[in-house]
């Protein structure tokens, strides 16, 4: 395995890994703005039926009713005249990498997206700006009857199940950027587990955004039925360009009785981009779900995963790291809603500022009175490394009733000079001193990951720190 | 319904933790000339004021503060006090109170303000507070009013360098309470630390806003707050500590803790930390829950009634704080006062 100590050649040469672009050779790019023409169009295009297209307009109505958030981060420079909401690339969906167009197919082996599927993913989907490019998986999966596909085949293939359950965790109504998510959503997954049914390895979708002014709307819907269990794994990341780029997509989940959904993110959109993702998971009766998140990218960010624990005796559990540098604004954090009873949430999370970067911690946790003996702790860390940076921490915690015991802590600080001095002691540079330190600050979401994902967030760590990645 | 008491960072709105929403009417109040009782005020300055204190509540509550204020000084403590300078409020009457306490340099002073009341009544006090450099000032206030009064207190507080505050508010529970504290630490090495206890019962409603903004090197903040929630009470505690650039080597800590007696409460607590200084030392903590089952049990194995064990349990969390007091006469009191509080709920 590569020496993670030192910063090896190849992360120097490979400085701006994921800042690589391809030409902006599409089939079909969508005017900028948005309009109830521009929706109709888009839905055309993928001839939807119409329950789909009413969504659409009723969410742009809404989109248009919203007003902009006057908290976090300053979004004023968003302007939709400037992103067209809709790229189709030259190629449709395939289910052989070979079928791929070149070009594409060398996007996403860079990425090393088909290397990882042969190795060890149950199934892979991989999105080329605003369509699915690529989607499998292996034979003895489907065999199992597990569906996972991408969303515009489960709305031909499978309405019924889509109808019962889009937009039914996430509203539309929710807040402005969710209402124009479903006005021009397009792509994403659908993942079915059936009854019982324990995956072994991982699905993984990717999400790469490669042209310029233009934003990715993707819609991801899992279900994972009663006492089933599955690991998603989801990637993201875009070339950099001057001009702001936005993604606003959707994650719905909904962990049925006795299920277990693990879903790791590793994000690293470019630094112009905006992130406005919406994620929410309803858990059932002794369902659980665990979230695992490190967000490198972006230029602001806004994400708040949320589990709603419906069940009796539901868990959740949220370990996340976010990373914000030179010219970042990552306003990052968690939310929980405890309904049932017996309930729990635990929620590690881990932010770091450097450069100028902001990171935020947001959160809410939320017990109702009907929440009887809910257990609920929250730690949540901040390091500075220079005093450039801004590392703040806002928490909301929301008891209603008396046999809930909820405790929360944080701290905010540098890294221990006397950690460094011993670490050079030792031999190490005070660079890799430091690194190895945040690499073990990291760790609580490095370990969760499977290994060639936590080797790839070391990765992203030592560019971040180089401000390699920028 | 006005928007007031307005929490330093905005979050979504839905959380309901950005403001405090009260009827206007409050100042609708009209207030009567009162005289309360002062004890150990020799050797320090009672003035008129010359420009009244602002209320950081609301713009509404500073210029009503301003306008219908019935007590007006400017205090100005010259030499180190021998015993606490004493004001005590207990005519039963309404008090809209406007103060500004000022230590000079080198002075070590303590206040106690009690506030006591068996008829409805309303309160609204606005107090700015200077330490100069090298001052200590200990200061704390006790608010028993009647359950179904209102109580608005706003403390603006500003430390130079070297100057340590020791704030304590205790408040027994009226219908709304709401408090706001703001504390900046200009100078080097200057010091606060806020104790905040309270009580809620009824359909009382409660807002805690505690704000230190630590503005220099190596000063030190700790803001600790313990309360006791029962019936239909709704509590909001903000407490924000921020360390704004320049503020390298300093330490900042904040503790809530709530012990809930009822099922029908609502709990509230978003404790902020702030940071633009990378070489400082900031951490909060929060916990909610009720009285530990296991530990009640054991005291009614011992032979101690119930009642009395939870009087015991409560107690013992909040003497953390009570024992810091600079008063033995003032500790006995609101010890006899949280008696009296719990033994209300029989």
């Amino acid at each position: 395995m590569k020496n993670n100590l030192t910063l090896s050649k190849d992360i120097e040469d490979t400085e701006n890994f994921y800042d690589f672009k391809n030409e902006d050779n599409y089939e079909f790019k969508i005017q900028n703005g948005l309009s109830k023409e521009i929706v109709e169009e888009i839905s055309k295009r993928k001839n939807e039926p119409k329950w789909l297209l009413d969504i659409r307009l009723k969410a742009l109505e809404t989109y248009f009713k919203l007003e902009m958030p006057v908290w976090g981060p300053d979004l004023s420079e968003l302007d939709l005249n400037n992103i067209s909401t809709y790229v189709k690339p030259k190629t449709d969906l395939k289910s052989s990498w070979e079928d791929v167009p070149q070009e594409i197919k060398n996007t996403f082996d860079k990425l090393g997206i088909p290397k990882a599927e042969h190795q060890y993913l149950a199934g892979v989907g991989a999105q080329y700006d605003s369509e699915v490019v690529y989607h499998s998986i292996k034979e003895d999966m489907k065999k199992l009857g597990v569906i996972y596909t991408d969303f515009d085949s489960a709305v031909r293939e499978y309405p019924e199940l889509i109808k019962k359950y889009f937009s039914k965790c996430v509203p539309i109504f929710e807040h402005k950027f969710i209402a124009l998510h479903y006005a021009v959503f397009s792509g994403g997954s659908f993942v079915y587990v059936p009854k019982d049914t324990k995956l072994e390895m991982p699905l993984q979708s990717y999400y790469r955004l490669n042209s310029p002014e233009s934003g990715q709307f993707e819609h991801t819907l899992i279900i994972v039925d009663k006492g089933a269990s599955l690991h998603f794994i989801e990637g993201c990341s875009a070339p950099k360009y001057s001009k702001v780029g936005l993604h606003a997509g959707c994650v719905e989940l909904f962990v049925k009785d006795g299920a277990n959904l693990k879903y790791s993110t590793i994000e690293n959109w470019s630094k112009n981009m905006l992130n406005l993702n919406t994620k929410k998971a309803i858990v059932e009766t002794g369902a659980n779900i665990e979230w695992v998140s490190g967000s490198f990218g972006s230029k602001i960010s806004m994400l708040y995963p949320m589990s709603i624990l419906q069940g009796d005796n539901s868990s959740t559990e949220f370990t996340g790291i976010t990373f914000a540098g030179s010219g970042q604004n990552i306003d990052n954090g968690f939310k929980v809603l405890h309904i049932g009873k017996n309930t729990t949430s635990n929620v590690v999370s881990k932010s770091i500022s450097k450069s100028g970067g902001v990171a935020t911690y947001r959160s809410i946790v939320n017990v109702l009175p009907s929440a009887q003996n809910a257990k609920c702790s929250v730690v949540c860390d901040g390091l500075m490394l220079d005093s450039q940076s801004r590392s703040d921490t806002i928490p909301v915690n929301k008891i209603g009733n008396q046999s809930t015991s909820f405790s929360h802590e944080a701290k905010v600080g540098k890294i221990s000079e006397e950690a460094i001095y011993y670490l050079m002691s030792r031999g190490l540079s005070e660079q890799d001193a430091k690194a190895m330190i945040i690499r073990g600050y990291a760790n609580p979401v490095s370990k969760l990951l499977p290994m060639e994902y936590a080797v790839e967030m070391n990765r992203l760590i030592d560019l971040e720190l180089e401000g390699g990645a920028k | 319904m006005i928007k007031t008491n307005i929490s330093p960072i905005l979050t979504t709105r839905h959380y309901g933790v950005n403001d405090f929403e009260i009827e206007e009417k409050i100042f609708e109040i009209k207030y009567s000339k009162i005289s309360p009782k002062i004890f150990n005020n020799q050797n320090i300055c009672f003035d008129e004021m010359k420009s009244f204190s602002t209320n950081l509540l609301s713009t509404e509550f500073d210029n009503h503060s301003k306008k219908f204020n019935n007590f007006a000084k400017e205090i100005i403590i010259k030499k180190d006090c021998q015993k606490p300078l004493g004001i005590v409020f207990d005519e039963n009457k309404s008090i809209c109170e406007n103060l500004r306490i000022v230590i000079e340099e080198e002075v070590n002073a303590q206040v106690i303000l009690k506030f006591l009341s068996t008829d409805i009544i309303s309160h609204i006090q606005t107090i700015e507070i200077y330490l100069k450099n090298n001052s200590q000032l200990k200061i704390a206030e006790m608010f028993c009013f009647e359950n179904n009064s209102k109580n608005f207190v706003s403390i603006n507080v500003k430390c130079e360098t070297k100057s340590q505050l020791d704030l304590f508010l205790f408040d027994f529970g009226e219908q709304i309470a709401s408090q706001k504290v703001n504390i900046d630490l200009l100078g080097q090495l200057s010091k606060a630390n806020l104790n905040s206890v309270y009580f809620g019962q009824n359909k009382n409603r409660l807002r805690l806003n505690y704000i230190a903004n630590i503005k220099n090197k190596k000063c030190e903040c700790k803001i600790n707050s313990c309360g006791v929630l029962n019936d239909f009470v709704k509590k909001d505690f903000v407490g924000t500590i921020s360390f704004d650039c320049g503020s390298s080597k300093s330490i900042g800590e904040e503790n809530e803790n709530c012990i809930l007696l009822s099922n029908n409460v609502k709990s509230s607590s978003t404790p902020i930390l702030l940071s633009k200084e990378e070489d400082v030392d900031g951490r909060h903590s929060s916990s909610t829950g009720s009285i530990d089952g296991n530990e009640l049990f054991y005291l009614q194995t011992r032979g101690i009634d119930r009642l009395d064990a939870i009087k015991f349990l409560i107690k013992a969390k909040l003497n953390k704080m009570i024992e810091l007091l600079f008063d033995e006469d003032l500790k006995e009191k609101i010890l006899m006062e949280i008696d009296k509080k719990i033994d209300e709920k029989k």
